[in-house]
Parts: structure tokens; sequence; C-alpha cells
């Protein structure tokens, strides 16, 4: 994997190269897809009662 | 009568491959800039069909030839984005940076956004491009294309981003110049080498005249497959070592009188040759946020910055001279910081 991204919470993500060989706009959206699966993974907060 | 072939205009565009050798052809968004038009120099063969004599003392027929390749060398400058980094909005000319055996790491903490390259582990991280250069109204295209880079600053002007590129060879097509819609604004100047920061180990008082940056990549090695190539026999180059080195032109200094050799105001680059003492280098060119760039030993950043690493040795010093002014021609040798690591040289846009 010669391109990676480092997401907001520090882990560091390969881009697959069949991505990278399709240029910036697929590595756009690559990284906008891992931004919401960050945000998908993130425990749900507890509703105030 | 019609009208002739020109060298007047051109155009050049690299796109990163997915499967090495598998032609990827570069589109309107792949355009590289240039700073001068790319010198071809094609094509070249494997076999280029001699087959010696003939009894009667002549030349005998070729056959035809096997193996075609090629080579560019190709001037680009080192523009920033000239706004934020994104995942999509990248340095001009990433993807030959990546071609030069360098891997792309990017990160985006606001306010912060970087793109990092260090050298790439092989094999898995390589990166081959298709290259196309559109010159006198033709195509010429490379692909499995590696390159080579150095960095030049021969005085206080734009330095100079120098590609060597090598891969197996298309045919030459006629082909109108595509209209690419990458390179960068007009108003996206790059940075100029007028007001550098120059660090050597503790020394922060260089006074620099020039810098040369060389990756020094072993990469024109033929795989010359006769089966599962391409169809004439070329599968390509195979990169083997680099020796990142370093040269800087300095002003010469009041010797530093101790261990380790270098100071903040002094330096004694005879002794610290000699003894092999390790210092971090950073030169820094620009700085004007999004458009500035460096170039550091290790792969160290703080808050986006570079934060280098004693992994140099000075190799070499020569007494030299700008007309009366005495100056020092030092040549650093790079080095890793673990056997496995591939952190020698860095080079970051922020």
């Amino acid at each position: 994997m010669s391109v990676q991204f480092v997401l907001p919470n520090g882990e560091v993500v390969p881009v697959p190269q069949d991505v990278v060989s399709q240029g910036n706009a697929a590595q756009q959206g690559f990284y906008d897809l891992q931004l919401e699966r960050l945000q998908a993974e993130q425990p749900a907060v507890p509703a105030e009662e | 009568m019609t009208a002739p072939k020109t060298l007047v205009q051109w155009g050049y565009a690299a796109k990163i491959e997915s499967t090495y050798g598998t032609i990827n052809a570069p589109g309107v968004g792949d355009g590289v800039l240039l700073k001068a038009v790319p010198q071809v120099d094609i094509p070249h063969w494997l076999n280029d069909g001699n087959r010696g004599v003939t009894p009667g003392g002549a030349g005998r027929q070729n056959a035809p030839k096997s193996g075609r390749w090629g080579g560019y060398k190709a001037i680009m400058e080192g523009i920033g984005f000239g706004a934020a980094y994104s995942a999509g909005n990248k340095p001009h000319g990433d993807s030959l940076i990546q071609s030069a055996g360098f891997t792309s790491t990017g990160a985006f903490t606001g306010g912060q956004e970087n793109y990092l390259y260090n050298p790439a582990t092989q094999p898995t991280a390589l990166t081959s491009v298709t290259s196309d250069v559109n010159l006198s109204g033709q195509l010429y295209r490379l692909y499995g294309a590696y390159s080579d880079l150095n960095i030049v600053a021969a005085g206080p002007v734009i330095p100079d981003w120098n590609f060597d590129i090598v891969g197996i060879m298309d045919f030459v097509t006629d082909a109108a110049i595509p209209v690419y819609t990458s390179y960068p604004a007009m108003a996206n100047l790059p940075m100029k080498a007028d007001a550098i920061t120059a660090t050597i180990g503790l020394y922060t008082a260089a006074r620099v005249k020039s810098f040369n940056l060389k990756i020094n990549r072993n990469f024109k090695n033929p795989r010359v497959n006769l089966a599962n190539a391409t169809t004439f026999g070329h599968a390509g180059f195979t990169p083997g070592y680099r020796n990142v080195q370093l040269e800087m032109v300095i002003e010469r200094e009041t010797e530093t009188v101790a261990s380790p050799w270098n100071a903040a105001s002094t330096l004694n680059p005879y002794r610290l040759a000699e003894e092999a003492n390790p210092v971090l280098l950073k030169l820094s060119v620009g700085s004007v946020q999004y458009k500035r760039w460096h170039i550091f030993t290790g792969n160290g950043l703080t808050a986006g910055a570079p934060n280098p690493a004693a992994q140099a040795i000075l190799a070499d010093v020569k007494d030299t001279a700008e007309g009366p002014t005495a100056t020092w021609t030092l040549t650093f040798d790079l080095f890793a910081s673990t056997y496995g690591a591939s952190d020698d040289v860095s080079i970051l846009f922020n």
C-alpha cells in the first residue's frame, strides 16, 4: 500500500491500491467512508433522564 | 503542404497503476505541471535485432526487435496545494513523487494538515505509474514506470525536482494534448529557496549556497522475462537499493573545538566527518502554510511539523569557493533508524 491516511483518532488506514489508482477523488471518497465508520463505531451516548 | 509537427506545446501526466505494468491511462485529472519540455529518450530495445555477420564478411539482415522500453527526464517544481490538504487535495505531482519510491501519508488535523513522503518498503509499497508525454503532436507512453528523484536548489531560486523515469514503452501514436484540469492555479506560486532554514545537528547558523538531495535509486534493472511479460519480451524494471545523500554548500565557519563538532554557531566538518558523529538534518523551503516543504532525516512529526532525528553522517567534506568566498561542500549519507525501517529521509508538505 503506497498511500495511507491518518484518521482523527490516530488510526492509520492504508488505502487499497485499486482506490489509489483511481485518483484523488476516489481517495477522498474512501477517506469519507472511513470517517463514517469511525462515527458508527463510537459508543452511543446514553440519553439523559 | 501540411503544417510541421512542432516542439512548442507539450503536456505531461502520470497515473498510479493498480497492478504493476498494466496500463492505467492518465486522464485530464492526472496532468502534472512541469517546468520545462520533458526530455524524451525513446525507444530502446532489449534485443536490437542484430544477427552478426555473413560468411562473406557483410552484415546480416537484422531480425525484428524485442523488449521495447523508454525514458524521460522531467523537471517539476515543489508546489503545495495552496490550501488545507485533504484526502483529495494533495501536493502537486504526488503520483510522480510516489513513483520515485516514496509512500504518501496524509494527516488532516485542523491547522496541521500535511503530506509526508517516506521511502517505500519493498516490494509491497512500490508504486509504478503509467506516464504520458505529449510532445510534437505525439503521445509517448511508458507503463510499469519508476523514477529517481533529485531536488536541487542552485541558488535563491525555485528548486528543481528532477525526475529520471524509465518504463516499458507503448507504441508512439499521434495524439492531441489533453486539456489537463489538475494543473495548479497560475497564482499558486511555489516557494523559493531564498530564505531557507537549515539545521545540521546543533548548528543552525549555516549560510547555505546550494543544496542537492539525491535519492540515488538503483532502479534501471530490466526484467527480461520470456513468458508472462509483455507480448514483446519486457516485464518492466526492478528497483534495487537507494543511497540517499544530501549535499550542501555552505560558507566556511568558525571551527567547533570540541565533540560533537557542531554547535549553535560553529561547525567543524573535518572532525565531524572523521568521527562520523550522527547528526540530524533539516532543510525548510518557504514559510507559507500549505506551500512550504521540508527535507529532513527520520520521519518524526510534531504537530504536523518536522521533528528530525540524528540519522546522517558527514561522509565527505571538500574545501571549495564561490569567487573569493571560502565554502565547504558537505556530503551527508542518510541512514535508517533500525534495520527494518524506511525512515532515512522524509519530504514533508505542510
